[in-house]
């Protein structure tokens, strides 16, 4: 009998954009109780950020910021990243709505935000002030540079961040010119994921200890963590790595090959001499394997540029799934290259349920993404679609905090909700 | 150089202290991934096998390229702070000596094929009749379900089916991969979050669980939940080199040359592009309705715009240019390489890198952790362990073997 695993955790969230969200809604995913705080005073920009749509048409002609009423609710992306969450409009520059956030901490958890440093303390909303409240409140701040240095005060967008962490120097071909990687955007889901862990790890402790504390992340840390190879190898050797395209320095043959069709491509990548042996024969080339310049891994690495000519000019007779199948069939490693669109079609994909449909009050049936960890007992779940702003004023202040109509009514009447 | 220190004199401290992990991993997948836990304060014992160890000891970068399993960067780097011993877990003695390890551990993190698991029995179903409480959590390219489970998988495999790669370089090159074993380091972070999903878990059912992660539904999860909102607004999808597709709906959103380098220019509001204007000194050109329309200049002629803005870049350098932005309250960013990177200003003061001389004998910056915890910091306690560095005490003391009967199995290759 499966039980969501976080059922019991309230978290309120100040989290907006990208990452903040995305970590939110993985707990929201897994059952916590996760109260989104958004109002019209300051809007969580994920919601202007491209152009909102109704069905599958864009509504043109609207500069983000002008977008209004219910135009506000379509971007599917807020829809994505905020199922499954409460959300109150309280306004935090109303010192009533910061009696009310502080009321709401006091019951929960965890509090999330991914503000610059100064904007939740101007509030009155700092960790020092959330723990006169709740003791063992747990709090984390996410932020691109953390909360002390010179860069406490940047504003980012994700490939700011991974330009600012080396990783988009070594994004390119072999030629020397950074592409980068611009619309992958891996800093904010990096950032988020690695948030969750540190979350559950502070609520792991405080459930032994009965202690909470304040986490400190900062999302270009969080990239950089990762990128430890290349700052060594300048350390001792003394080499500053640049764009290398899709070669590797242990594996060949190792790319990505044109495929029959337009724009389509097979990853093929060759490590061991079982692999390369198997490749030959199921390309049926085994006259590769007498040849002097591929005998072994060094010479391969040495001729690739012949090579990686060579296995073109077998994909190219192949579609991405036969060249697949056919490799994989040998014990090869290969595996078309998706886009977005044909993700969605892809077999194994669908299998491993990555997709969930969902009904939003406004826009409809839509398509959103599962959380991609698998639970043998304790799965995720997409339950709820996002909330429209402010949906859950009455039930969260009404219900869960008990407070009364008429005192409701008056935070509405003075913008304190809005 | 050596340091001997045993896993009891380990001073592990830390939010995840008294977490027993067992660890059976290679490269950099459950590595990683038992490397967060570790460093967060979890008892984490690494299983190697006997002669060469884990892969990674083989793969550098070394000092002066000259290759030794104990001075591996990439092994310091993904392994410090954990026990180490070795074992041939596909051996009978070997798999036997398995099954006690596991049985005193709260969670077991492996990143081998299914099939594999399977044949040696140390798959979940396996397990967990003895192991009731026990966590597995695995890491494998395609998970342990759907039509490619048994499919092999390395990095650039997992990018190209989770649509990253499509995303990613020329429209008129193939598609570029994400370098550096990024996609097994998000596979290996996304695992220990959810293992501690199941920890957390455990503590009201009483029972472990399998954790099943797949690095090519995390790579889908990461890019589609960009996407989506690309092709809901009907904006194609497709990698257009050095800018985003279509610039991403208005201009820029582009990384262009400067005199030293490159920088990454973006802008995402009229109000923002003005600022991007007067920085560059209110040029005629700007001036022009041509320019001034941010959607046609994003969809139709970037290319023209690069050209306008490259001149005023290619005389100033990468350092000059972020000067600029940040008083102009742009969000630009210099492209840094990693020797900007490790001598950052930021970086410094946040006191991020760790130095230490323990791997290779002169003082080097390591990574640290990306989160500060307030009362339970990160600690560098340990290098990472040499080849079977703890088998003593994990064979001897913890599990009972008497010194001749370790010495036999030296010799038999188990451990």
């Amino acid at each position: 009998m499966s039980q969501l695993p976080l059922e019991g955790i309230r978290v309120v969230d100040f989290g907006w954009v990208w990452a903040g969200p995305l970590a939110t809604s993985l707990l929201a995913d897994l059952g916590a109780q996760v109260i989104k705080v958004e109002s019209r005073a300051r809007l969580d920009n994920v919601r202007l950020i491209g152009r909102p749509t109704f069905g599958d048409k864009p509504i043109l002609g609207v500069e983000p910021r002008q977008a209004e009423g219910e135009d506000r609710e379509l971007t599917p992306m807020y829809h994505n990243i905020n199922r499954n969450k409460l959300c109150v409009s309280l306004n935090l520059k109303h010192p009533a709505a910061v009696g009310v956030a502080k009321k709401l901490v006091a019951i929960s958890d965890i509090v999330l935000e991914n503000f610059t440093p100064h904007v939740l303390k101007s509030a009155g909303l700092d960790y020092t002030s959330l723990r006169a409240v709740k003791p063992d409140i747990i709090m984390i701040s996410m932020t691109t540079g953390g909360q002390d240095g010179a860069l406490t005060n940047m504003r980012s967008y994700a490939p700011s961040l991974t330009s600012l962490s080396g990783l988009e120097s070594v994004v390119g071909y072999d030629d020397g010119r950074v592409m980068g990687t611009l619309t992958f955007g891996l800093g904010d889901p990096n950032g988020a994921v690695h948030a969750v862990f540190a979350i559950l790890a502070a609520l792991y402790h405080r459930r032994k200890t009965g202690q909470g504390q304040y986490i400190d992340m900062a999302q270009l840390e969080g990239v950089v963590a990762l990128l430890g190879e290349p700052l060594l190898d300048y350390q001792l050797n003394g080499r500053v790595m640049g764009p290398m395209g899709n070669h590797h320095p242990y594996m060949a043959p190792y790319g990505n090959y044109p495929c029959k069709g337009e724009d389509k491509w097979v990853s093929i990548a060759v490590k061991t001499g079982e692999e390369w042996q198997a490749f030959c024969r199921v390309t049926g080339h085994s006259e590769w394997l007498r040849d002097e310049r591929f005998s072994d891994l060094e010479k391969r690495l040495t001729n690739r540029e012949l090579l990686n000519r060579l296995v073109r000019e077998w994909t190219v007779n192949y579609t991405p799934y036969q060249a697949a199948a056919i490799l994989q069939e040998a014990g090869v490693a290969a595996a078309p290259v998706l886009g977005i669109e044909e993700q969605f079609e892809d077999p194994h994909l669908k299998a491993r349920g990555l997709y969930a449909r969902s009904r939003h009050p406004l826009f409809g049936d839509e398509t959103l993404l599962n959380i991609p960890w698998k639970f043998s007992r304790t799965p995720g779940s997409v339950r709820q679609p996002a909330p429209l702003l402010g949906q859950h004023n009455d039930y969260v202040l009404g219900e869960i905090l008990g407070m009364s109509t008429g005192e409701i009514d008056k935070l509405l009447e003075e913008g304190a909700l809005y | 150089m050596s340091s001997d220190i045993r896993g009891d004199e380990m001073k592990k401290s830390g939010p995840l202290e008294g977490l027993k992990v067992i660890e059976w991993g290679h490269y950099v997948s459950a590595p990683y991934c038992a490397k967060l836990l570790a460093d967060l304060g979890a008892e984490v014992i690494k299983v190697e096998q006997p002669g060469q160890g884990d892969e990674a000891r083989s793969h550098g970068p070394f000092p002066h390229d000259e290759p030794d399993k104990e001075k591996s960067g990439l092994f310091h780097l993904l392994n410090a702070n954990k026990l180490g011993v070795t074992l041939d877990v596909r051996s009978e003695r070997g798999k036997e000596i398995m099954l006690k390890l596991i049985a005193q551990a709260d969670v077991l993190v492996e990143d081998n094929p299914p099939s594999l698991l399977k044949s040696y029995a140390l798959d979940y179903d396996s397990l967990e009749g003895t192991n009731p409480r026990l966590i597995l959590t695995s890491i494998t390219p395609f998970g342990h379900s759907g039509p490619y489970k048994d499919y092999k998988g390395y990095d650039i495999n997992c990018c190209a089916l989770g649509g990253v790669s499509f995303a990613i370089g020329d429209p008129h090159r193939e598609p570029l991969s994400l370098p550096l074993s990024q996609s097994h380091y998000q596979a290996g972070a996304n695992a220990a979050a959810a293992t501690m999903v199941a920890v957390l878990a455990r503590e009201t059912t009483g029972r472990g669980q399998h954790v099943d992660i797949s690095e090519a539904d995390v790579l889908s999860f990461y890019s589609a939940s960009n996407s989506l909102m690309y092709i809901f607004h009907g904006m194609e999808w497709r990698r257009a080199g050095h800018r985003a597709p279509d610039s991403g709906g208005s201009y820029p959103y582009t990384v262009l040359p400067c005199k030293d380098g490159y920088v990454c220019l973006i802008a995402r509001s009229g109000q923002e592009w003005s600022r991007i204007v007067k920085m560059l000194g209110g040029p005629e050109w700007a001036k022009q309705p041509r320019y001034q329309d941010r959607n046609a200049m994003g969809r139709e002629y970037p290319d023209e715009v690069d050209a306008l803005i490259i001149p005023w870049l290619k005389e100033r350098t990468k350092d000059e240019v972020f000067q600029l932005c940040r008083q102009h309250g742009v969000p630009f960013a210099p492209v840094r390489d990693f020797r900007e990177v490790l001598n950052d200003e930021h970086l410094q003061q946040r006191n991020f890198f760790v130095e230490t001389a323990a791997p290779f004998g002169k003082p080097v910056k390591f990574p640290g952790a990306p989160y500060r915890f307030s009362e339970t910091p990160w600690r560098f306690s340990s290098p990472a362990p040499r080849l079977g560095e703890h088998n003593s005490e994990i064979f001897i003391d913890r599990l009972g073997y008497t010194e001749s009967e370790v010495q036999r199995l030296k010799s038999e290759g188990v451990i």
